[in-house]
Parts: structure tokens; sequence; C-alpha cells
């Protein structure tokens, strides 16, 4: 069950960039630099949306968490079309689903080892 | 990390745990998660497993489900749920695909060899000690626990976790009266007790909860007809026995900043008894109102009388002042549990060091801690349903889990990301996954 508060949710996001960040070094060279742009792109729409979602959601089941997935992603390639990122929109998918997959199986199943009572603090990391 | 709580002297533990059910188990679990050695925490219990008598209560009700969902274990982790467990033990992803649609519920074999292998790994039963501790005195900076009788503490620990479970189960007067009057009639039977419902039988539950809904499944499926009788009337298709947001520090912090008044009621009102809304359940009750197998009825229990081998009972409706008669071939009396303040053990304590109390709940702090018990050098804690007034949620799984690592934090202190303490949780971790026991 997730729960997370407004802060657990940013701090959590902002703690996905630095896995995100690292995923991103083989898909640059893999894809090529425009990665990073979307990258950037990544972080300034995902945190508006987590700061949206702390305050209209208050319960996140795994089917739910699947959708916003899928509109993160939507809202990312829209923001790469109107920036004319040069990169294919499967290429960006590749990039967005692998990263988002790594990251779900590090705060379902290995994060929570380090940090037992992370979802007890509503996600909040520094509390 | 390896922060214990300091040496004490031979027969002295730093850490004594009085219980041993559910809560000492994670109570336990958390701590030895932590690096506590198992040689500091001693459990006292007459129980012989912590599942034991649990597990007779839901035989009795004939309960093959847990309500809970795939998080409510005993692993001090969040991770892995029961349903990853179950999906990787199976070799099927159908229970994780049941867990991202909140569907998923363990069965309750699957939930007590869950229990039995925690147990195992962190050396739970070796760390009990086979007693019933009767009175506790909180001298200096340690607490003496005596059993029955015994003018000589059995032994002294600095400090405390109280995992004493519920009160004892409740009877409404009129059924106490009866079963004085009957005693050997088995026609009127408590639900956690051993019964025998003739197939086709009428019955009337006494109850609102999901003991008294397992009861209802139990008779309907049996070609019977259910009387449900409740004075609060009946809460339908609640997931869990608390609503959900008490599990996260986004619903119990608000929570904790209420008035007294207003707190205490908000207890009331996340706590009273509520039906979960599997689908077979609701497509089952659903049927069984239309075709008038089952019928709800508001109002409370005034008396009950034997009429021709049957019972015959006056119910009082709401704002009615006149009595509902009715009959049937049984009752079953489903209400619950006492308050945990009428436990002999803790209602001895209240009254021995004046505990604060509202009304029947034991006011605890934050950390679970009770202050006029506590000291800088010696604690004492509570787990379970007597830690409801810091969390609606502490009588359940997820609340106990939530209770064990916040005192687990105040004995411990906070947890770190330090590499000593990343990589001695890394290697708890997969002992407790390849089933060894924890270092």
């Amino acid at each position: 069950m997730t729960l997370a508060t407004l802060h657990g949710r940013i701090q959590t996001k902002l703690v996905s960039y630095i896995i995100l960040a690292l995923i991103s070094i083989p898909f640059s060279l893999l894809f090529g630099g425009a990665i990073w742009n979307l990258f950037a792109i990544a972080i300034g729409i995902g945190l508006i949306l987590e700061t949206i979602w702390g305050f209209v959601i208050e319960h996140q089941p795994g089917w739910l968490t699947l959708l916003l997935a899928a509109l993160e992603f939507s809202l990312i390639t829209l923001g790469a079309l109107l920036l004319n990122l040069p990169m294919p929109i499967s290429h960006a998918a590749v990039y967005y689903f692998v990263s988002w997959a790594i990251i779900q199986l590090f705060f379902l199943y290995v994060f929570p080892v380090f940090r037992l009572n992370w979802a007890d603090n509503g996600s909040e990391i520094w509390s | 990390m390896h922060q214990k709580p300091s040496n004490t002297a031979p027969g002295r533990f730093p850490i004594g745990i009085i219980g041993g059910g559910f809560g000492a188990l994670m109570a336990y679990a958390v701590l030895r998660f932590r690096g506590v050695s198992s040689q500091d925490i001693r459990i006292f219990s007459p129980d012989s497993s912590p599942e034991a008598s649990w597990h007779a209560f839901v035989k009795n009700i004939n309960q093959k489900t847990l309500r809970s969902e795939s998080v409510a274990h005993f692993f001090p982790t969040d991770s892995p749920g029961l349903a990853t467990y179950e999906s990787l033990k199976n070799w099927s992803i159908k229970p994780l695909i049941y867990s991202w649609f909140d569907q998923y519920h363990p069965t309750v074999e699957f939930f007590v060899q869950h229990v039995r292998s925690v147990a195992r790994a962190t050396g739970f039963l070796r760390a009990s000690t086979p007693c019933r501790v009767a009175r506790i005195e909180k001298q200096g900076d340690s607490f003496h626990l005596f059993e029955e009788g015994s003018k000589q503490p059995c032994t002294i620990v600095r400090h405390l976790i109280l995992a004493i479970g519920h009160g004892p189960i409740t009877t409404p007067d009129p059924i106490a009266q009866y079963q004085a009057q009957y005693p050997y009639d088995t026609h009127v039977a408590s639900a956690f007790s051993q019964k025998n419902i003739r197939p086709g039988a009428t019955v009337i539950v006494i109850g609102d909860g999901l003991t008294a809904a397992t009861e209802w499944m139990n008779i309907l499926e049996n070609g019977g007809k259910v009387i449900a009788v409740s004075m609060r009337g009946f809460t339908f298709n609640q997931p869990l026995n608390t609503p959900r947001r008490y599990f996260s520090t986004r619903g119990f912090i608000p929570y904790r900043t209420l008035p007294d008044a207003q707190r205490l009621q908000t207890l009331r009102d996340a706590t009273k008894g509520t039906i979960p809304g599997y689908r077979y359940w609701n497509k089952m009750f659903a049927a069984a109102v239309k075709n008038e197998t089952l019928q709800l009825i508001q109002g409370s229990l005034q008396e009950i009388s034997q009429t021709e081998g049957r019972v015959r009972c006056m119910v009082q409706l709401p704002k009615n002042a006149s009595l509902l008669p009715l009959e049937a071939d049984y009752l079953i009396s489903a209400t619950g549990f006492a308050p945990v303040t009428t436990h002999p053990l803790l209602s001895q304590l209240i009254k021995q060091y004046n505990l604060e109390t509202i009304d029947t709940v034991l006011k605890v702090d934050e950390s679970f801690a009770i202050s006029k018990l506590s000291s800088d050098h010696s604690l004492a804690f509570v787990i379970g349903p007597a830690a409801g007034w810091s969390l609606p949620c502490a009588d359940s799984v997820g609340g106990m889990k939530i209770t064990a690592r916040t005192i687990a934090d105040r004995l411990l202190g906070s947890e770190t990301f330090q590499w000593r303490e990343v990589a001695f949780k890394g290697r708890q971790w997969l002992r407790l996954m390849t089933r060894k026991e924890l270092i």
C-alpha cells in the first residue's frame, strides 16, 4: 500500500533521478546525447506531476502507478516533440519504460530493506 | 549498526517482551533485523508459538483468507510482500496481479507457514521463556517481572515491550446470563469457540465485523438463514480493518494532532467493526438479502430465553420503544474483544502506577512508550491493540510493523545510510530470504 505524503513523493522522485542518471549513461551511448535532454524534460515534468499527485492521490495501488507512468510518458513525449528533440519516439519509449521498471523494482524490493520505515513515513526519506 | 542496549548481569536482559503472539514476533523480528542479538531479548509467554491462539480463533470461525494485503507480513522489511513471495513460491503471476488491484489476501495456511518461517529465522522460540508474567514492578532503571504468586522476580529487564494482545472476548450481558443459566446448552456460543451448527439452521449472529460476516458466510453456504444483529449497524466494503490512510504518516500524523475527545472519537470510528468488500461475499450477501436468507437488523440484544429447543431473543430497535422478538435455532456472539485496558496485567499497571487513560484507552506517546513507566535509560512500550492511542491501525499486522519500527528507532537510534549499516541490513535480508537465522 502506498500512502505517500507530498514531501515523500518529491523526495522519492529526487532519489529516483539519481538512478535515472545512472541508467541514462548506457542509453546515451546507445541512442546519443539527446537522452540527456529527455532526462531534463523528465525531471521537470516528473516533479510537477508528483506535486499534483501529492495533493490529489491518497492511496496509490499498483494499477494506478502503471496508469500514472503512461501519463507521465505521454507528457514527456509531448515535451520532447515541442522542443524538437532529435530522437524517435521508439527510443524515448524504450528509455522511459526500461528506466521506469528499474526504478520501480528498486523502490519495491531494494530500498525498503535499507529504510525500514520509508513507507510508514509516507515515502519520506529525510524525515 | 549493532547498536545494542547495554549488557546486563546474568538473569537480567536488556529487553523483555511480555506476550508471545503477533505483536511480540513483530517487535522481536525488527529488533533482531536491526542487529540486537537474540541473547539480549527475552520473550515471556505461556504460548507455544506466535500464531497458536490466533490460529485457533480463525479455525473456529472457519476463516480461509486474511483481510490484510500483501505487505502485512512479519518480515521486518516491507520487501518482499506476501504476493511476491507466493508468486515466486508457486511460480504464478496471479498473486502479483491481484496485489496491484489490492485484491490479494493470503490464505490462512500460507500466512501460518510464513509466521512460522519468520519465527524460525529470527530464533523467536529460542528466546522465549514459557512463563505467565502476572505482575510488573518498576524499580530504578529496570522492570522486575513476577510470575503468579511469586515474591521473587523471575527476571529483570531494562526495557519492556508489552505485547499482550487484546482484552478478553466480550460477551453481551444477556448472553452471559443465558450461559450462566444453561451452562451445557450448545445453542448459544461465542464465534471463537467450537460450534456444531446444523445445516439449514436459522442462526442469529450478534456483531458487525469480519468475524460476524465470516459466520454469515458459513451459515449461508450451509443452506441456513442468518439474522444479523448489530447495535451500530453495518458498514460494508471497507477493505482493511481500519481506514487505509492510518497506515502511513499521511493519516496518523493529523490524527495525533486532534484534541483528546475528538481523537478518541476518531479512534472509535476507525476501529469499529466493518465488513470487507470481497467480490464473492458481496455477491452472496446481496443474493441472500434478496431471497430473505440474510436479515440485517440494527438493534441491541436485551434478553435471551429458550423456547422448545430454540433460542428466543428480544432486540431493542433504535429510536423505537418496542422490542423486536426473534427466534432461531442458534445464536452466535461475534462482538469481538474487550478493551485492552481490561487485560489483567495492564489494568493492574494502570492502577499501580496511575497510568493515564482516556475512557478505556491507554495514553501512549508517539513512540508508543508509556511515559509514567519510562525514564531516559529504561523504557516501557506497548505494541498491538494497546498502542491505539498513537496509531489507530495498531491492532493489525501493518500497524504492529509501524509500531515495532518506531520502538526500534527509539531504542537503537534512527536508521542511517552509512555503508556499514546498509551492508549489515543487506546481509540480514539475504539471510532472511535464504531462511538462515539472522545474525
